[in-house]
C-alpha cells in the first residue's frame, strides 16, 4: 500500500508543468540523438549533460533519463528509412524494417515500432516500481564481498559480450579499473597515479574522459566515413492495419518479456535484447521465410525488445547502484552530480526524488508514442542536414559540455587525449564501453574489496565464504570461461560486439 | 556505436539477424585481409603493456599493505598486473592469429581529423583568453570550412547561433558562467 501511495505522490510531481516539459524537452532531444546516425546514446547524453548542471536534481535526471530511452525511439527511424542504423540496438529492425519501407509501408513500420515500444518501456517501468524497492531491501543484505562478486559478475558478462575479443575486452575493463583509481586515496588521503598533476587529485573526471572516448571519437571516425545523408522523404500510410496489430502482438509480449529479463542482468545491452528477439521470433514465425522480406515480426519483436532492456537496465541501477551500461553509468553519473547516491537506500532516503523519475517514464513512453509518429516529417528534415553542419555542432557540445564540468580547460586537454585514444582503439577493434562502465564500478569494486579484506584482517576467503558471493564468483567463472567451452553462444559474442556501447 | 559494426561479426551471428553491409561506415579490416602489417595494433598493445607495468611500479612505491588492510596501492597493482598480463596475451595472440589494421586516413579525411584536433586545442588554449563567444565563432568557422561547408552565408548563420546564441542561451537561462570576452567586445549582451 505504501508503494501504491508513493507511486501516486510520484505522478503528482512527475506531472508539474516543470517536469512535463523536462521530460517532453529530453523526449525530443532523446529522439534526435537517436535519429541522427554515427551519435549513440552514451555519447548524446554525455553532450547534453551541461543542459542539466543548473537544474535541480529531479529534473535533470528526469531528462537525462528522457533522452535515454528517447534514443531508442529515434534509432528506428534511421533505420527503417535510410537502412543506416541509428542506434546499434535498431540493427536488427535494419533489414526487414527497411524492406516495409521499400514496399510503401514505412510509416507503418515506424508506426508498429513505436507502439512496441511503448508498451515494452511502460511495462519495464512498472516491473521497476514492483521489484525495485523489494531488491533494494534484499540489496541491503548485501555486504562488501556480496557487492564485489557482483561487480566482478557484471563486468564478466560485459567481456563476454563487448567486442570480437575477449582479452581485449578485459584489458579496456582494467584499464578502466585503473582510470579510476587515480586520485587521492580515499583512505588515507595519499596521491595516486597523478603524475604529478594537481587536477588529477581529484580524480579523472567521468565526463571529459567518456566525452573523448565516444563523442570526439565518433567525429574523427565520421570525418573518414561520413554517414549518408537522407535524399527521399516521402512516407504513406502511417497507422498500421488491423491484421498489422495482430501480427505484431505476440511479437510485442514476447519482446517485452526478454527485454525486462535481460535488462536485469548488468552487463547485457539492449542490441543483446533485440538480436535474441529477432531470433526468437524467426524460431517461432509460422513463415519464417518472410523475415528480411519485411516481416512485421522482425520489427515489432525487436524494437519492443530494446526499450524494455533500456528501461529494465534501470532495475540495477536503482536498486544496487551499478550500471550496466555506458549510458546508464552517465545517468549514474547525473546522480553523483547531484549529491543522490543510487543503491539500495535511494528509496528510503530520497522517494521524493526517486518516484517522479519512474513516473516520468511512464510519461515520457507515452509522450514519444503520441509525438513521434505525427513528428516523423520533421525527423526525416533533419536527416537531411548534412554532415559538414552536424560535424561542427557537435563538437561544439563536446567543448562546451566538457569546459563546463569545472570550468577547467584541463578537461578539455583530458578531453582531446581520450579522444585521440578512442579513435585509435575504436579503429584497432577495442570496444571502449568497458573503460565507460569500470571507471564508474571501479571505486565501488576497489572500496568492496578493501573493506572485505579489513573486516577478514586479510583473509582472502571471505570472498568465497557466503554462498550469495561464492555464486556470484562462479557465475563469473562461467561467463568467462564460455569461450574455452566452445559452446554455440561463443558465435555470438563477436556479433553483439560493439553493441554494448550503447 | 555504429561505427563499429563489422560486417564480419554480424555475418557470424547466430541468430541470423540480418547483415548491414550497405552501412558505409561498417569495415573493420585485418591486417590479414588488406596486408597491410599490424604494427600499429602491437604498438598499442604494448604500451598498454608497458602502462601496466608502471603502473605495477608505481603501485609499490605505494603503500601495499597497512595494519587496517589494503593500502592504497593494493588495487592499482593487482589492476597493473591483470593490465599486463591480459596485453602479453594479446601480443602473443597477436602473431597466432588474425588482427585489425590501423589503415590510415587519406589526405582529406586526414585534414579533417587534424583540424578538428587543433580546433579544440585552440578551443582549450583560447576560452580563458579570448571568451566563450569570440573563440567557438573561430572554432565552428574553421571546423565549418574544413567539414565542406562552403556557403559563407549559411557558415556564418551556423557560427553565430552556435557562439553567440549558445553563449547567450546558456549564460542567460540556464545561468551557466561562460568565460566573458576581454574589455567591453560583447559587454552590452553580457558576453
Amino acid at each position: 500500500m505504501e508503494l501504491f501511495g508513493d507511486f501516486i505522490a510520484g505522478f503528482g510531481i512527475a506531472l508539474t508543468p516543470e517536469h512535463l516539459f523536462y521530460a517532453l524537452v529530453g523526449c525530443l532531444i532523446g529522439t534526435l540523438v537517436g535519429v541522427l546516425p554515427g551519435i549513440g546514446s552514451a555519447g548524446g547524453m554525455v553532450i547534453l549533460l551541461p543542459l542539466t548542471f543548473q537544474m535541480e536534481p529531479t529534473g535533470a535526471i528526469i531528462m537525462l533519463a528522457a533522452i535515454f530511452y528517447g534514443s531508442y525511439y529515434g534509432g528506428t527511424i534511421t533505420t527503417i528509412l535510410m537502412n543506416v542504423p541509428g542506434e546499434v540496438a535498431s540493427v536488427a529492425t535494419m533489414q526487414d524494417g527497411h524492406a516495409m519501407a521499400r514496399q510503401g509501408r514505412a510509416g507503418v513500420a515506424l508506426s508498429i515500432a513505436a507502439i512496441g515500444s511503448f508498451i515494452g518501456g511502460t511495462l519495464a517501468t512498472l516491473a521497476l516500481v514492483l521489484m525495485a524497492p523489494a531488491l533494494s531491501e534484499m540489496a541491503l543484505a548485501f555486504g562488501p564481498p556480496e557487492f564485489f562478486a557482483l561487480m566482478v559478475l557484471g563486468l564478466a558478462t560485459l567481456a563476454f559480450l563487448a567486442g570480437s575479443s575477449m582479452p581485449r575486452a578485459l584489458a579496456m575493463a582494467v584499464f578502466g579499473l585503473i582510470l579510476g583509481s587515480i586520485g587521492t586515496d580515499p583512505t588515507m588521503g595519499s596521491p595516486r597515479l597523478t603524475m604529478g598533476f594537481v587536477p588529477l587529485l581529484g580524480g579523472l573526471d567521468f565526463v571529459p574522459v567518456v566525452m573523448g572516448l565516444f563523442g570526439l571519437s565518433e567525429v574523427l571516425i565520421n570525418a573518414e566515413n561520413p554517414t549518408p545523408v537522407l535524399t527521399k522523404k516521402d512516407i504513406k500510410g502511417l497507422y498500421p492495419s488491423v491484421r498489422d496489430f495482430r501480427q505484431s502482438a505476440g511479437s510485442i509480449v514476447r519482446g517485452t518479456g526478454l527485454g525486462i529479463l535481460l535488462g536485469l542482468i548488468p552487463g547485457t545491452s539492449q542490441a543483446l535484447a533485440s538480436f535474441v528477439s529477432y531470433g526468437v521470433e524467426k524460431a517461432v514465425a509460422k513463415r519464417p521465410e518472410e523475415f528480411g522480406n519485411g516481416a512485421i515480426q522482425g520489427v515489432a519483436g525487436p524494437e519492443t525488445a530494446n526499450n524494455a532492456h533500456a528501461n529494465a537496465a534501470l532495475i540495477p541501477l536503482f536498486t544496487l547502484g551499478i550500471p550496466g551500461s555506458p549510458s546508464v553509468a552517465i545517468l549514474l553519473g547525473a546522480f553523483i552530480i547531484n549529491g543522490l547516491a543510487p543503491g539500495p537506500l535511494l528509496f528510503e532516503q530520497h522517494p521524493e526524488i526517486v518516484w517522479p523519475i519512474i513516473c516520468s517514464m511512464i510519461v515520457g513512453n507515452l509522450m514519444l508514442l503520441i509525438l513521434n509518429v505525427p513528428l516523423i516529417g520533421m525527423w526525416v528534415k533533419i536527416l537531411q542536414v548534412p554532415t559538414s553542419i552536424l560535424s561542427p555542432v557537435i563538437v561544439l557540445f563536446i567543448c562546451l559540455g566538457t569546459y563546463l564540468v569545472n570550468n577547467s580547460v584541463f578537461d578539455v586537454w583530458v578531453m582531446i587525449l581520450f579522444g585521440l585514444l578512442g579513435y585509435t582503439l575504436r579503429k584497432l577493434d577495442f570496444p571502449l564501453s568497458p573503460i565507460a562502465l569500470t571507471l564508474i564500478v571501479g571505486p565501488l569494486m576497489e572500496n568492496a574489496v578493501r573493506q572485505a579484506l579489513s573486516i577478514s584482517r586479510g583473509d582472502v576467503s571471505i570472498l568465497f565464504r557466503s554462498w550469495l558471493a561464492c555464486g556470484l564468483l562462479a557465475m563469473a567463472v562461467f561467463v568467462l570461461t564460455l569461450p574455452l567451452w566452445r559452446l554455440r553462444a561463443i558465435q555470438t559474442r563477436g556479433a553483439l560486439g560493439r553493441d554494448v556501447e550503447d | 556505436m555504429v561505427a563499429g559494426l563489422s560486417r564480419g561479426t554480424l555475418e557470424s551471428l547466430a541468430l541470423n539477424v540480418p547483415n548491414p553491409s550497405k552501412d558505409p561506415r561498417s569495415s573493420t579490416n585485418t591486417a590479414a585481409d588488406d596486408g597491410v602489417p599490424g604494427h600499429a595494433y602491437r604498438v598499442l598493445v604494448l604500451a598498454f603493456l608497458v602502462g601496466g607495468l608502471l603502473v605495477c611500479r608505481t603501485a609499490i612505491g605505494l603503500t601495499y599493505y597497512t595494519q587496517m588492510g589494503p593500502g592504497p596501492g593494493f588495487f592499482p597493482f593487482w589492476a597493473g598486473a591483470l593490465l599486463s598480463l591480459f596485453c602479453l596475451m594479446l601480443l602473443i595472440q597477436s602473431f597466432r592469429a588474425q588482427i585489425p589494421a590501423f589503415d590510415i586516413p587519406e589526405k582529406g579525411p586526414m585534414l579533417k581529423i587534424v583540424v578538428t584536433i587543433a580546433a579544440i586545442a585552440g578551443f582549450g588554449l583560447f576560452i580563458e583568453r579570448l571568451g566563450f563567444v569570440l573563440t567557438m565563432f573561430g572554432v565552428l568557422l574553421a571546423l565549418l570550412y574544413v567539414h565542406g561547408c562552403r556557403m559563407l552565408p549559411t557558415g556564418l548563420v551556423v557560427a553565430l547561433t552556435g557562439s553567440l546564441g549558445v553563449g547567450f542561451a546558456f549564460s542567460r537561462w540556464l545561468g551557466v558562467f561562460l568565460p566573458p570576452a576581454p574589455g567591453a567586445v560583447l559587454q552590452f549582451i553580457g558576453l
